[in-house]
């Protein structure tokens, strides 16, 4: 196995975080901006590229470098968004464009689009990110067009609006119930849905999950200690009306920035002898849950990651239990997992010869403060509002911050707290039945940009890369590393494997970016700055790499 | 990787100005510009002459958009920008001068 062909992604080199599809020997995936790239699968000669002119404005409202994390194909289209949240169509063929939808409902909001479009039906569905941006976010929401035609069909709000306005669908009362009643009107709620779409053809339903509420202080909000519905949450939506089939919130009361927008996985399994349909999700909380996917009903939740903030979930209630530990209102706290996750966007897969899930684990804190009461002359941080989560790795340090944003824990006392180095990255091997870990393996290259999402084959294989830049390849039952090949930049995105006259291939996007663009916490005065050490190769390269082998006979 | 720091502009600001900018960098800039070596947005310790005299272009009025760098000038006011400004060249001269003294070793 060994290197096959590479394309170069071109300008602008910002990070890479979707994984191409490959039909009919022609390999599709979207970069930077939402740009759109169709290349022979097994040349890497490139067929078409569509440039989809976004608004450079919006450069302003993403969190996280300016990504996009693929496309949806069928039909003879290729749909993406753009960052500025429009949704084209194009032809497969040529690239060129059949039709273009605006889906976003209000320009002056700091919204963007970064997640991969879903064909649910005869619609495509998207949602859009910004519920982290400036002083009050955005309202989350996810519009559904005509696959054929780009004709709107239905818009699914996720949080209700300003306190006296109509609500949109009679799904919203029961979340307009679960927040204080009277509220500053600059708050949009947030609760985005920014990527992580997955769709079921037998049940006709739509699965996505939602950001964190905005502000992360709640208390900003009222006084009321509310769920903050549909925040934090996995949703069900019936594909043809985009009415609620069900939700089931992963974290009520969100302030620890827990997004339950990571990639599900779609699956059957063997539970007390029974076989169900279920949604499993590596959520950032640091919790692996286990739901039966017609009804949402939670089958089972374990820890996949080290917590702090809750110490189990309730399996009566469905509800977490907090720690006194997960509280920083009342004073500055160290919380795991980070803001960053215990998992995000970057793709967990299942082996169906193992029956494992391999899931890129960020090991991390996150120091939480509140910044208004603190002492500290930083009041206001875009990206995190009033608050302010330092990861606290070993640039952390606590009396070079103390004029920004007041007296925070000691790094001496937070790596005490644990046996292990407060901030790794991990592959973990997890049995979703037996909730347990079969293997893992460190993987850290640095939390500043993490490590990527994993594929796993039929063939007993699985595939992550570093931000190292090197692809790793283990054996899927053992965790034994079989192979590391090289490709020159840093790793985010998941492979793919394609199979092109009996000879296979394997296809990752590299090219470094996505949150390590945006390490706010970090104060720049300080000494953490200066000290840090970089990952991957150069930044400059972006570009889809192939490595194949003979299959055997 | 160690790349010169160049010698950097005069300061004009005041200590005052400098402690104002670092605030308003840490608020509004640092979600995307940290001030390190090697990062997807440029190390704002080394910026050329150009790009000095350029600033509030730059920050305020989007001379740098098709860069990715749009105009600020809704949330930034001149004088927050000539503060950050400040700040950034303090942080220059603090690198500048660090290096200059290793070299003297």
């Amino acid at each position: 196995m060994g290197f096959a062909w590479q394309y170069d992604l071109g300008a602008p080199a910002r990070g890479q975080e979707a994984t191409p599809l490959v039909i009919n020997g022609v390999m599709y995936t979207s970069g930077t901006w939402g740009y759109v790239y169709a290349v022979d699968a097994a040349t890497g000669r490139e067929l078409w590229r569509y440039d989809p002119k976004a608004d450079s404005f919006a450069a302003r409202n993403f969190c996280c470098d300016l990504v996009n994390r693929g496309v949806a194909v069928g039909n003879g289209k290729v749909y993406v968004a753009s960052g500025d949240g429009r949704l084209h169509a194009l032809d497969a063929a040529t690239g060129k464009k059949i039709w273009e939808a605006d889906t976003i409902v209000d320009h002056k909001l700091p919204y963007a689009s970064t997640g991969a479009p879903q064909i649910a039906g005869d619609v495509v569905v998207i949602g859009n990110a910004g519920a982290d941006i400036g002083h009050g976010g955005v309202r989350g929401y996810v519009s559904a067009y005509n696959l054929q035609t780009g004709k709107f069909k239905w818009r699914f709000y996720t949080v209700p609006p300003a306190v006296g306005q109509p609500l949109e669908t009679p799904d919203l009362a029961a979340a307009a119930k679960s927040w204080p009643a009277s509220r500053d009107a600059q708050f949009k709620l947030g609760g985005t849905a920014w990527d992580g779409f997955a769709y079921d053809p037998a049940l006709k339903l739509v699965y996505f999950g939602t950001s964190n509420a905005a502000p992360y202080d709640l208390r900003q909000l009222g006084s009321a200690k509310l769920d903050a519905l549909y925040t934090a949450s996995i949703i069900a939506l019936h594909a043809d009306t985009g009415r609620l089939a069900w939700h089931y919130q992963t974290t009520p009361r969100d302030s620890w920035d827990f997004d339950s927008v990571q990639k599900m996985i779609l699956t059957d399994l063997t539970i007390d002898g029974t076989s169900q349909p279920v949604i499993l999700q590596a959520n950032k909380n640091g919790f692996f849950y286990v739901l039966e996917r017609k009804t949402g009903k939670l089958l089972s939740a374990k820890n996949f990651s080290y917590v702090n903030w809750a110490s189990g979930i309730d399996m009566k209630t469905g509800r977490p239990l907090y720690t006194k530990e997960s509280d920083w209102y009342s004073s500055p706290k160290n919380i795991y997992p980070s803001w960053a996750g215990a998992h995000t966007w970057n793709p967990m897969s299942l082996s169906a010869q193992t029956h494992l899930v391999y899931i890129p684990v960020i090991d991390a804190p996150a120091v939480w403060v509140d910044m208004v009461s603190n002492g500290g002359s930083v009041k206001y941080l875009d990206g995190f509002f009033t608050a302010n989560g330092i990861i606290a790795d070993d640039t952390y340090n606590a009396d070079d911050m103390k004029h920004l944003f007041g007296p925070l824990p000691d790094l001496k006392d937070i790596k005490a707290a644990r046996k292990v180095k407060p901030v790794r990255e991990l592959i973990r091997a997890w049995d979703p039945v037996a909730q347990k870990t079969v293997w893992e393996h460190e993987t850290s290259s640095g939390i500043r940009g993490y490590d990527g999402g994993t594929m796993s084959t039929a063939g007993n294989l699985v595939f992550q890369g570093r931000g190292s830049g090197g692809l790793w390849i283990y054996a899927a039952d053992t965790g034994k590393v079989l192979k590391i090949v090289q490709t020159g930049s840093h790793i985010m995105a998941a492979p793919t494997t394609y199979a092109i006259n009996g000879e296979q291939f394997v296809a990752v996007q590299v090219g470094y970016g996505g949150t390590g663009i945006s390490v706010g916490p970090i104060p720049p005065s300080s000494a953490a700055v200066n000290s840090r050490t970089r990952i991957g190769s150069s930044p400059s390269n972006s570009a889809a790499a192939a490595c194949h082998r003979r299959r055997p006979a | 990787m160690t790349v010169p720091f160049d010698k950097p502009p005069e300061q004009t600001g005041s200590p005052e100005a400098i402690s104002a900018g670092e605030i308003k960098f840490v608020e509004e800039c640092s979600r995307c510009h940290v001030l390190d070596t090697l990062n997807v947005t440029p190390d704002l310790r080394r910026l050329n002459p150009g790009l000095h005299a350029a600033f509030k272009d730059i920050v305020l009025h989007g001379a740098l958009a098709p860069a990715g760098m749009e105009r600020f000038d809704d949330i930034l006011s001149e004088k927050d920008v000539d503060n950050i400004h400040a700040y950034l060249i303090d942080q220059s001269w603090m690198a500048y001068r660090a290096q200059e003294a290793s070299a003297h070793k």
